[in-house]
């Protein structure tokens, strides 16, 4: 089922390579995670709260002895916060240091080809379009398809969390 | 051929042991260092015997049959003369020692003198049979009677002119020689311990040895052969190599450069007399001395002897034992064993002897004890027991277990094995602090030279263990206290004798355990810490405001702050106002704490409190808003509910709280970390800790009790928080924040008392408070906290956040 490789490009966007992606929503969207990134999902728990963060660094939690790190992804796209509920979810990702992302609710993993993706539009996305490797469509869905390395690892975030090196841009 | 190897190996080593033995005045009640003697002599004598080899000389033989005689009877206080007989055992060991390397000795006045002191009433073996009048196996054969005596005499030097080629040859390669061996020497200065260094400067001096030895040059040979001895000894970790050997054996370099320099001009014009030689005697001696009477490194630990623990374990008698040594001691050699003959004896069975030689901790059943392993797999064992500790409490809390009887007596019997289990993990990574404190040694040695004064230094309590990892870390503090000891601490001599003190001054280091701590004292008999000086400078510095009233405690706790130097003139050595403060800091990153205790005139004691490791700590778990957080029971004072009245309000200071008669500045941490409206202090419960000399109050909404926590670090992934040192798995499986009083400080004067309210968090990214997220307070500018302690309303702790705290 491995699709065909796109070619890294050399500038600084990366460009979604065929895959398994991990979907999600987030507000009104659905947004895809490479599955590659992907360690595991657990449901929302107890965080704690680290002072002198930016917002959207919720804390960190106990992860089987590990502390990690815990980002809220509707915070970090500048979207209205939200109650968590039953269905919330900590995707915990790899991006050289392991992170926890809050999201909405987790979908599904699915396929996706590299020609069904196309590559982000220029304007006009609810997120910033640095962080989009992609726009992925599946039947008559759109999902767009995170660079959570970028995500995480934006000077902003940089700043606050340290040691995570840029994965993606390792070249 | 390989036994005869081995044997000479063995010889060695017991020549070497036995050395090391007597490098200090032997005690006759020392059961260990008696009984250590008493095998290596026993060696001896079996590389004697003509069954084994033998190896060393007759004279080797005799006088080490006499010696482990003598020791017997010394071990079993018997000995007719035991002073005599201590005496008589390290001169016998010198005899050895010398007869060993080739000197022709005399040995029945001393023989004899042993007889007597042993008692002319106890059987004495008849001595080993002489096989050859001269020792062998030996790189130096003896010449003549020049050298029965302390001092090393040279022989008029001939040198054979048809072996020219060889002796230029030779020449060539010394100097060669001579370069590496000069910058091998500077690299062991710089590295005293290090063996490998030692190792590879103990070649070249081995071959300008051989060489010497083969061309006949006797003073050459010996010199070399004698700063051998001490390399040997030092890299073998039997004598501390020290700046004063390193310097020896630089003057014994520069002797030997001189008669190679002699060899060179007479090859160029020979007169046919005989080769002038620059002198050598005076450094042969010194060289010999210092092998002799330097004090060895720790010694290993005395191991029982056979007889010892065979009659402690009941399977002999005394008398038995006696019996098999009286039977053992007047049985030709080579003798039987101990065990042997109680087992022909019948007194015991050789499974029991087994047995007991195990329990002995013979040294070749030792080393299979010991196995190295990797630091990081002990870490990530600790890490997996701080995780079965937390699981395991949480499965004992659970209900079921405490209305199961069975089950909780289940339980129980799991929690004794965890801890035993977590006891042991803990251990493993323990290690004494004596290495880390002979490394001051050399420290004091070179700055006090520097310095142009005389220190001594005492080491006190090298035995206390600790986690490794706290030793890594802790290394570098104590060696920048040190000096700073030395350096700002000590006056010059001068000034010493002004003030009626011993010229040299002392600085003692200590170290023991006191609870579940470890304390590391450095103290200095030097002219104090003058407070007076130190708030002018402090005032200078813009570290303290014209007029405040410090204690004697917050002024000597300047000098941990950045900025801060009191030496009126900046040192090579310290007094740059780097070190203490950045000292300080480590300690405290270690959950640590620094007290400073000072007399003008009489000296300082800096004391550093420690947790014994870094995986676990003793702390004060408290609420506070929504969050628990530890504060390192090591840091705590006492914790109380303030009185109003005793709170007050400096101006620009913020809230300041009054315990026992002093003013500690009121934080509320709630406000200070964003947690939440700010409580009223004084409704609130507050802990006041120690940091940098001073007390501070810190406002927290529940104490939830005492709890040991595994630490994790905060900083592998997080920036420096302010006022956290890191993170803990709680007993509920959550994350708590470790507190560090100095960081809070920091953090609340860059708040500005007045300007402490929560973060800032524009409406629209609010975040909505979900099971997990901390309640922020209404939006408002928070009150500053003079306010804060007048309105007699509690500020906005809302009952929702009470609630919401978990445990």
């Amino acid at each position: 089922m491995q699709a065909v490789q796109v070619e890294k490009s050399r500038g600084v966007r990366s460009i979604a390579r065929g895959g398994k992606y991990l979907t999600f929503n987030l507000d009104s969207e659905e947004y895809g995670l490479e599955t590659l990134k992907v360690r595991e999902i657990i449901g929302i728990m107890d965080i704690t709260a680290i002072p002198q963060m930016p917002h959207y660094v919720k804390g960190v939690i106990n992860l089987r002895g590990k502390v990690i790190p815990i980002i809220d992804l509707r915070l970090k796209f500048g979207l209205q916060p939200t109650e968590y509920t039953e269905q919330t979810c900590i995707v915990v990702v790899d991006v050289g240091a392991l992170v926890g992302i809050i999201v909405d609710t987790v979908q599904e993993v699915l396929d996706i080809d590299a020609d069904q993706i196309d590559p982000p539009p220029p304007l006009g996305a609810s997120v910033d379009t640095t962080f989009i490797l992609g726009m992925g469509k599946v039947k008559d869905d759109v999902k767009i398809l995170l660079d959570i390395d970028k995500v995480l690892n934006s000077d902003e975030l940089a700043a606050a969390l340290e040691e995570i090196p840029a994965a993606s841009e390792a070249e | 051929m390989s036994d005869q190897a081995a044997m000479r190996a063995t010889a060695r080593a017991a020549v070497d042991g036995l050395l090391a033995a007597v490098a200090v005045p032997l005690e006759r009640n020392d059961l260990g260092r008696l009984a250590r003697m008493h095998s290596w002599g026993q060696n001896l004598v079996e590389a004697a015997s003509p069954a084994g080899g033998p190896v060393v000389g007759a004279a080797v033989g005799q006088v080490a049959h006499r010696l482990v005689e003598l020791l017997e009877r010394l071990i079993l206080d018997e000995a007719a003369q035991p002073d005599r007989g201590t005496v008589l055992a390290m001169e016998a060991v010198r005899v050895i020692e010398r007869a060993y390397r080739g000197d022709s000795v005399e040995t029945d006045a001393l023989l004899q003198q042993i007889n007597e002191a042993i008692g002319a009433g106890l059987p004495v073996a008849s001595p080993p049979p002489a096989t050859t009048p001269e020792p062998q196996a030996n790189a130096m054969p003896a010449r003549g009677a020049a050298a029965a005596g302390e001092g090393y005499t040279s022989e008029p030097l001939v040198l054979d002119l048809s072996e020219r080629e060889h002796l230029e040859g030779f020449l060539e390669e010394a100097a060669e020689h001579m370069d590496a061996i000069e910058a091998g020497l500077l690299d062991v200065e710089a590295e005293p311990e290090n063996t490998t260094r030692i190792n590879e400067l103990f070649r070249p001096f081995h071959t300008i040895k051989g060489i010497a030895g083969f061309l006949n040059l006797r003073d050459i040979n010996r010199l070399t052969h004698e700063i051998e001895t001490i390399l040997d000894l030092g890299r073998k970790n039997e004598l501390c190599v020290t700046a004063a050997t390193i310097d020896l054996i630089f003057a014994g370099v520069d002797v030997l450069k001189a008669q190679l320099g002699a060899i060179r001009q007479y090859l160029a014009g020979p007169t046919g007399g005989p080769c002038p030689q620059p002198e050598v005697a005076t450094i042969i001696g010194k060289l010999r001395h210092a092998a002799q009477g330097d004090s060895p490194a720790p010694s290993p630990p005395a191991r029982p002897r056979l007889g010892e623990v065979l009659v402690a374990e009941g399977v002999a008698t005394r008398s038995d034992v006696q019996t098999a040594l009286d039977i053992q001691a007047s049985e030709p050699l080579p003798r039987r064993r101990l065990g042997e003959i109680l087992v022909d004896q019948g007194v015991t069975t050789p499974k029991t002897v087994d047995r007991a030689l195990s329990r002995q901790g013979t040294e070749s059943a030792l080393a299979e004890q010991a196995i190295r392993v990797d630091t990081r797999k002990l870490d990530l064992l600790v890490d997996a027991v701080g995780e079965l500790v937390i699981a395991h409490s949480m499965v004992s809390l659970a209900d079921v277990v405490r209305e199961d009887e069975k089950l909780h007596r289940n339980v129980s019997q799991v929690t004794k094995i965890v801890r035993d289990v977590q006891a042991t993990a803990m251990a493993m990574r323990m290690v004494p602090i004596g290495q880390t404190f002979q490394k001051m040694r050399r420290v004091v040695r070179d700055v006090a030279r520097k310095a142009g004064k005389p220190v001594e230094l005492t080491l006190n309590g090298e035995e206390t263990e600790l986690d490794k990892n706290v030793i890594q870390q802790i290394s570098d503090p104590l060696v920048h206290m040190v000096r700073n000891a030395i350096d700002h601490g000590i006056e010059p001599a001068a000034e010493r004798r002004r003030a009626g003190k011993p010229e040299v001054g002392q600085i003692t280091l200590n170290a023991f355990h006191q609870g579940d701590n470890i304390v590391i004292e450095i103290r200095d008999d030097g002219r104090g810490l003058d407070r007076e000086k130190l708030i002018a400078k402090g005032i200078e510095r813009g570290l303290v405001s014209p007029g405040a009233e410090l204690t004697e405690q917050q002024a000597f706790a300047l000098v941990l702050q950045s900025g801060f130097s009191t030496a009126e003139k900046v040192t090579d050595i310290s007094g740059r106002g780097v070190g203490m403060d950045v000292v300080h800091r480590n300690v405290e990153q270690l959950h640590g704490q620094i007290d400073i205790q000072s007399e003008k005139g009489r000296g300082t004691v800096f004391r550093v409190r420690l947790p014994l490791t870094l995986a676990i700590i003793d702390g004060m778990l408290v609420r506070v808003g929504s969050v628990r957080m530890i504060i390192p029971t090591i840091l705590i004072e006492q914790s109380l509910r303030p009185e109003r009245r005793h709170i007050t309000t400096v101006q620009h200071r913020g809230a300041m709280l009054q315990v026992r008669g002093e003013l500690c500045p009121l934080i509320p941490l709630r406000a200070l970390f964003g947690y939440g409206e700010p409580a009223d202090p004084g409704e609130d419960l507050v802990v006041i800790v120690r940091c940098a000399g001073q007390k501070i109050a810190l406002v927290v909404d529940e104490l939830i009790g005492q709890h040991q926590v595994v630490i994790k670090t905060l900083g592998a992934r997080f920036k420096r928080v302010l006022g956290i040192s890191g993170a803990a798995i709680l007993g509920d499986g959550r994350v708590g924040l470790i507190l560090e009083p100095t960081g809070l400080l920091a953090l609340y004067g860059q708040q500005g008392s007045p300007a402490c309210g929560p973060r800032p968090t524009s409406p629209d990214r609010k975040p909505t408070a979900g099971p997990a997220a901390p309640e922020h307070g209404p939006e408002r500018a928070s009150s500053a906290l003079p306010e804060q302690e007048t309105s007699s309303k509690r500020a906005a702790a809302s009952p929702a956040e009470r609630v919401a705290a978990p445990l």
